[in-house]
């Protein structure tokens, strides 16, 4: 009797325990935020953005530039502080001198720079300004000011591929980083890049030149109009008794050209 | 037995204590009836039509009330795709405006339970637009439209107005001409990409001009997106254009605009000091390897003249003169010719006695202060750069067509070119004439009946088209009546002209028209036929 007993308390037990189960929810993600800057493509490349002080009045000290992040993990809960650090570049002949924290640029670390640099609570996308100062020394080249996503208190850096930006920096007519040797209005000069700001009120700056990738109908309204303007031009200078438009005056072979149409 | 009672206290304990551990929440279902939609979908549609799809929803048999949701899937320039909503009825009605699959999905949710279910459907949308005639007319009140009459695999199909149809009015403005090219650049406003080869038709009036996507009806581009630099609207005036595979132009108020016509704008004015007539033509080339040198006409300083592509300017013929085989010279200049150019048009066969090829053209001038016409003879391959490149004068013929002799020819107010023979025709008020360049001899042809005033005439040599038993060889002739137009088709045997095909009929006054083939490099390369 007390066999038949226990063997049906532990078989209802057992039952018991088994009906007592159920399952979990799933659960959701509670580990780091991470950041990173927008991207179209997911290959590794370094976020870019230019200021010029060339076409500001000269009373402008100041030029903010905005980078695009997002986080990744939970939305914020709170407002949540975001980190760049600069670093100099390393290649063995850099294209531009490294920009000097508070001579070209507000440092990262600066107080009040800060505290600007921050997504809001229940956002999950940023612009981040980045501050660039005036100074002579832009006169005479450009500074390229590289930096990083950093680590901050709210957030990691996010995936290596895009968490580098740069900022190219001037105060004078300098050939773009992207007018390059396939530019397709030729080679450089300053005479040529002064001649086409003033025939298209553009300022023909790497940001500038940028929105005109992959564009060749607008590529070729340009190189017409250019083409077109600089026959005029020149027609004019020869009526006068000057030479044709020249990078150097004094050397017949700098003339001012652009590719055929 | 009170070990028994001590057990069995112990086990009364421990059930109690894990049926109170024991805290479940109540999962228990109550099956429902499954929401089933039934919907029938064809596999094709054209462009156009309006699709309309009523659903059947059922639920086991009970009643319930839902709510609706239609999206379209639509497929992202990145290729990802996404639902767009489309309605929240039951029924689906939506026109196709775009060619290729159509997919739509169909949520149907139960208010009272939340639960959603779901039909995917899709079907392919297919042009039937790119095979056919497109009209391009005058309306009532003196704007612009356009009618189709194209062949479908489902039969003949008519549009009409579908200019106003498209952009809910008239292109403004008088009409001036149709041209196409098949390799448009659209660009999307939105995502700021291209989109390549687009085959579009570009209508003109005196006032606009569009791109208009044949196959799947959509106006791509109109006035202000079809120049860098768009003219004054207020003194704009529209008044020819040509097209050719590399090089379309239009002129405004005698200023030529060129464009590349693999992009999407007219480029600035050309520099000069010119004013050219509207009148064009090109050089024969079934490839694009001549193309892109259009003969025109400076009426300012009465001259012809070279428009190249890749150029800002315009050219003018040296008066320089091309020997023939014997030696002779032709001393005809193509500059300050004393008249204006009423008429130009391309042929077969040549003028150049030292090449049988690249064609030939004739254009008529009205003398300064006379009513005589001269018939100038003109070789194209002088436009070529691989042959001649505007070294010598294009002029290697010329025949005064006195009033006094030929005053049907004089005073005539339309004038065709029979593209394989030289042979010019030449309408008054409802009569065709023809006028045989070789013998000098005219005579009547044709006449319409009384009241029907001709409006357009063109010797169309339409070899583009695939099958080529679509391929035909016509004097098409439009006439106009007490605010109707038809347009007749005609077989040219001699100076016998035998009427082919259903006349087309329609609303308005006809100023140009085209024939346009889905085999469409074959067409563009072909459109020296219509200049």
């Amino acid at each position: 009797m007390i066999k038949i007993f226990k063997y049906n308390s532990i078989l209802l037990l057992g039952l018991l325990l088994f009906i007592s189960c159920h399952k979990d929810e799933p659960s959701t993600y509670s580990g780091s935020e991470y950041l990173e800057f927008d991207y179209t493509s997911d290959i590794q490349q370094v976020t870019s953005a230019y200021s010029t002080f060339y076409y500001k009045d000269s009373t402008v000290k100041y030029d903010t530039v905005y980078f695009a992040v997002h986080a990744l993990g939970v939305v914020p809960t709170k407002t949540s502080y975001i980190k760049f650090k600069a670093y100099k570049d390393t290649s063995a002949s850099p294209a531009y001198p490294d920009a000097v924290a508070g001579v070209h640029y507000i440092p990262f670390d600066d107080a009040n720079m800060m505290a600007q640099m921050k997504m809001e609570a229940g956002e999950v996308s940023a612009s981040v300004p980045v501050i660039l100062k005036r100074d002579k020394s832009l006169k005479d080249s450009v500074y390229q000011l590289l930096f990083t996503i950093d680590y901050s208190d709210d957030f990691l850096p996010g995936n290596a591929k895009h968490i580098l930006g740069a900022v190219y920096i001037s105060d004078k007519l300098s050939q773009p980083s992207n007018w390059t040797s396939s530019f397709f209005l030729g080679t450089y000069g300053p005479v040529k890049h002064q001649f086409i700001i003033e025939q298209s009120g553009e300022r023909w700056d790497a940001a500038f030149i940028s929105t005109l990738t992959g564009n060749t109908s607008l590529q070729s309204y340009y190189l017409f109009k250019f083409t077109q303007a600089l026959k005029t031009v020149n027609a004019e200078r020869i009526a006068e008794g000057l030479t044709e438009l020249r990078e150097d005056p004094s050397s017949p072979s700098s003339a001012v050209t652009f590719p055929s149409l | 037995m009170s070990n028994l009672k001590y057990i069995y206290i112990f086990f009364i304990a421990c059930l109690i204590m894990v049926y109170s551990s024991c805290k479940k929440n109540d999962y228990s279902i109550n099956e429902l009836p499954d929401i089933t939609i039934t919907a029938d979908a064809a596999t094709e549609h054209s462009i156009g039509d309006t699709v309309r799809i009523s659903p059947e929803i059922s639920y086991g048999g009970q009643s319930a009330e839902f709510t609706y949701k239609w999206y379209k899937v639509v497929t992202l320039p990145s290729y990802a795709q996404v639902l767009v909503q489309l309605s929240t009825d039951n029924d689906f009605v939506a026109v196709m405006d775009s060619l290729g699959t159509y997919e739509v999905r169909e949520e149907v949710t139960n208010v009272s339970t939340g639960i959603t279910a779901a039909i995917t459907l899709s079907w392919n949308v297919v042009s039937r637009a790119e095979r056919g005639w497109y009209i391009l007319k005058s309306t009532s009140d003196g704007n612009t439209d356009m009618d189709a009459f194209l062949t479908t695999t489902s039969g003949n199909l008519n549009l009409t107005d579908i200019v106003t149809a498209k952009k809910g009015s008239p292109m403004t403005g008088n009409p001036v001409g149709i041209a196409f090219t098949s390799v448009y650049y659209a660009l999307d406003t939105v995502t700021n990409k291209f989109s390549y080869n687009n085959s579009c038709l570009m209508p003109v009036s005196t006032k606009e001009i569009m791109a208009y996507r044949i196959k799947d009806e959509k106006i791509l581009a109109k006035t202000n997106r079809l120049f860098y630099e768009v003219p004054d609207s207020t003194t704009r005036s529209f008044e020819g254009l040509a097209s050719d595979p590399n090089l379309m132009v239009l002129v405004n108020h005698g200023r030529l605009h060129g464009m590349n016509p693999i992009s999407n704008c007219f480029l600035p004015e050309r520099l000069g000091d010119y004013s050219l007539s509207p009148y064009f033509t090109l050089t024969p080339h079934l490839t694009s390897t001549d193309a892109g040198y259009i003969l025109g006409f400076d009426q300012q300083s009465e001259s012809f003249v070279i428009v190249r592509y890749k150029q800002t300017d315009l050219s003018y013929f040296p008066d320089v003169y091309l020997n023939s085989s014997s030696g002779t010279q032709y001393n005809i200049s193509s500059n300050n010719m004393g008249g204006k150019l009423i008429f130009l048009e391309n042929t077969d066969g040549s003028l150049d006695t030292l090449l049988t090829t690249n064609g030939r053209a004739y254009g008529l001038l009205r003398k300064d202060n006379s009513k005589d016409l001269v018939l100038l003879g003109l070789n194209l391959a002088e436009l070529i750069p691989t042959r001649y490149n505007g070294a010598h004068s294009p002029v290697r013929y010329a025949d005064t067509i006195t009033e006094a002799k030929h005053s049907d020819i004089t005073s005539a107010s339309l004038y065709a070119l029979n593209k394989n023979n030289p042979i010019l025709y030449y309408t008054n008020d409802n009569q065709i004439g023809a006028y045989n360049i070789e013998s000098k001899s005219s005579q009547n042809i044709y006449s319409f009946p009384s009241g029907e005033t001709i409006t357009y005439i063109k010797f169309i040599d339409c070899e583009y088209d695939t099958p080529t038993t679509n391929n035909f060889t016509q004097l098409v002739v439009a006439t106009y009546n007490n605010g109707h137009y038809k347009v007749y088709r005609f077989t040219v045997l001699g100076n016998t002209l035998v009427q082919s095909g259903s006349v087309m009929e329609g609303n308005g006054k006809v100023k140009s028209l085209i024939y346009t083939t889905p085999n469409t490099t074959s067409f563009f390369n072909a459109m020296y036929r219509y200049y």
